[in-house]
């Protein structure tokens, strides 16, 4: 069944931005539905991807019923919604992402209630283009990167909970003076192999009311609660706001480098008890910036900050 | 020829010749006979117990509706889901709800989970003996001896969760060598009879967004307490935006002269209407609360300890 829908998946893949003739502003998936079916209420369909092309712009998928619901591909406006009670599971395998979202540049996709797990697959949401993606209440587990966005579009996660991958959120579109951003509310970054979030050149990130904890590597590089990080002349920034980074190996981290000048400011938040450093700044070429209003707590960490802190008061 | 497919995908992936779908289904109306259908969603199990069986490594057991299913021993990394909506309980007269004893590597996680003991011989709702890390999230524990125990060098995140009732709420311990560490989110511990968190030796915790309230009966009894007795170890906890209220005792530390001490780092929070306040035991070890002096201590009937002024960031 499984294989099934991936066939069906790429089937939807090679049909980028058609739209059936009969859909529906409304569609539906169910546990019994069939994808020769048109998605309507009574006559559900099977997956995601079988969904989507029957759905109109704008519109909204629902899953009836607790079921897996296959790998998508979203290419123009559309909701996605798992009501409460029902779980709405997409697995990914054979090295692809659960989700992809490479929508037009006014596209507003949201994803609501899904839970993504991986095995064997790449990203749980891959972001690369469309106006704005909305990710709320969705969990994932497993992935290379939970949340990879490399749009130049907005991405707002509120009630997110990541666990297991070598990323939580990683948000570059790696073009200069392009920006990509994200706000994030409600973040669980747990036991992460890299980092809970990366933000890099070319990106605006704020992060809030979250938790970013247990990120260390199994090898000599280094597990950070969240990082900002130029590669090139650009700039960005990363709002940590609210938010608890704790027994990471560092906690907060921001790094110059090619030339960039990143900033890194830090608001209302917990850094302690990280193994390495609490708050750190390196600057391999360019000029990296902590700033802070001090009205947070670093404590606990082997070592936080013999660097200038600039106020914000 | 479904099930074939099926079974060949898992035999590329795992080892485990036995367990052989990603993804398993309990219901009320479901039989553990189902597990020569690998409790499929047309053919769900009965208990956790059953579907766990037949569930491959890093996969998942969805429960369909509303039911009891069974205490549980996890020996793999995998989710048990319960979606919003649905009650999925445990009752135990004795025993553990459930005993997570998994591999070094192994990421388990319980999501929608109601643990209830109606005997006082019950001992632990979830006790996490093993594994790398245990997310539990939407859960309740009530009337078990000690609602959540953590053992060993381990990695736990709670969230969205509430204990009531029994001995103790959350109770953690490393050994040597390592850490526990923990971070507890929106969890609400209330009316338990001794410790609502207490954090042993070896462990590193942080509680955030919580509430601690109505532990002790009147002569005894520590909403938080870290207390720690073994040279070489330590017991440390960040409390950030917590409320430790109505109990005997708001926060207790102890430490013994061998031991590396115990420390509390209280931020943003409130320690009210207790009998005592912040309590240093004076066991001879170093004892400290430490606070960058942003916390709500007022309301109780004896005063607290002093705190060391931590430089605000």
């Amino acid at each position: 069944m499984t294989t099934c829908r991936f066939v069906r998946s790429a089937v939807a893949l090679f049909s980028l931005g058609s739209v059936a003739a009969s859909a529906l502003p409304l569609t539906y998936v169910a546990s019994y539905g069939n994808d020769a079916n048109s998605c309507s209420r009574a006559m559900p369909c099977r997956s995601f991807a079988g969904a989507l092309v029957n759905t109109d712009p704008g519109g909204l998928i629902t899953a009836l019923d607790t079921g897996g619901y296959g790998s998508v591909t979203i290419n123009k406006s559309v909701t996605v919604v798992a009501p409460p009670g029902v779980y709405a599971g997409v697995t990914a395998g054979g090295g692809t992402p659960a989700i992809t979202v490479a929508a037009a540049a006014s596209d507003f996709v949201t994803l609501r209630g899904l839970y993504l797990n991986n095995q064997g697959g790449t990203q749980g949401v891959l972001f690369t283009s469309g106006l704005q993606l909305l990710i709320e209440s969705v969990t994932l587990t497993g992935f290379t990167t939970c949340i990879r966005h490399v749009a130049t579009g907005r991405l707002v996660a509120v009630d997110v909970e990541a666990s297991g991958c070598n990323y939580g959120l990683s948000v570059a579109n790696g073009t200069i003076g392009a920006l990509a951003r994200a706000t994030v509310e409600r973040f669980r970054a747990i036991g992460m192999n890299i980092g809970g979030v990366l933000a890099q050149h070319g990106s605006a990130v704020a992060v809030r009311n979250s938790v970013l904890a247990f990120a260390r590597t199994p090898d000599a590089s280094v597990g950070v609660g969240a990082i900002v990080w130029t590669q090139q002349a650009d700039g960005a920034r990363l709002d940590v706001l609210d938010t608890l980074a704790f027994r990471n190996e560092i906690g907060l981290y921001v790094i110059a480098d090619g030339g960039g000048s990143p900033n890194l400011l830090v608001n209302d938040s917990v850094a302690n008890d990280n193994t390495t450093n609490g708050v750190q700044r390196l600057q391999i070429s360019g000029t990296a910036a902590v700033r802070t209003t001090q009205s947070s707590m670093a404590d606990g960490n082997s070592n936080t900050g013999t660097f200038t802190v600039e106020p914000l008061r | 020829m479904t099930l074939a497919l099926i079974a060949l995908a898992t035999v590329s992936i795992s080892t485990e010749v036995e367990a052989v779908a990603q993804r398993t289904f309990v219901r009320s109306t479901g039989v553990d006979a189902n597990t020569a259908l690998n409790c499929s969603l047309v053919n769900p199990c009965r208990s956790f117990s059953a579907a766990m069986s037949v569930t491959s490594p890093g996969g998942e057991v969805i429960v369909l509706d509303s039911a009891g299913y069974g205490a549980v021993t996890i020996s793999q990394a995998v989710s048990i889901i319960a979606p919003a909506g649905i009650y999925a309980g445990i009752t135990v007269n004795s025993g553990n709800g459930i005993t997570v004893s998994a591999g070094p590597a192994d990421v388990v996680v319980l999501r929608g989970l109601s643990l209830n003991s109606l005997g006082l011989g019950a001992s632990v709702g979830i006790q996490f003996i093993s594994g790398k890390s245990l997310i539990v999230g939407r859960t309740t524990v009530t009337g078990f001896s000690t609602g959540i125990v953590q053992l060993g060098n381990t990695s736990l995140f709670v969230s969205d969760t509430q204990i009531a009732k029994g001995l103790a709420g959350f109770a953690s311990s490393g050994t040597s060598g390592g850490v526990a560490e923990y971070v507890l989110d929106r969890v609400t511990i209330e009316n338990v009879f001794d410790t609502g968190i207490f954090s042993g030796q070896y462990t590193v915790g942080a509680v955030r967004n919580s509430t601690v309230a109505n532990v002790g009966n009147g002569a005894n009894g520590r909403a938080l307490a870290a207390e720690v007795f073994q040279s070489s170890a330590s017991a440390i906890v960040t409390c950030d935006q917590c409320t430790l209220h109505g109990s005997y005792m708001g926060v207790y530390i102890g430490a013994a002269p061998a031991s590396l001490g115990a420390i509390v780092r209280l931020n943003r929070s409130a320690v009210s209407g207790n009998f005592v306040g912040v309590f240093k035991a004076g066991l001879g070890g170093i004892e400290d609360i430490r606070t960058i002096g942003n916390n709500l201590n007022d309301g109780n009937v004896n005063p607290s300890a002093a705190a060391t002024a931590v430089t605000p960031y």
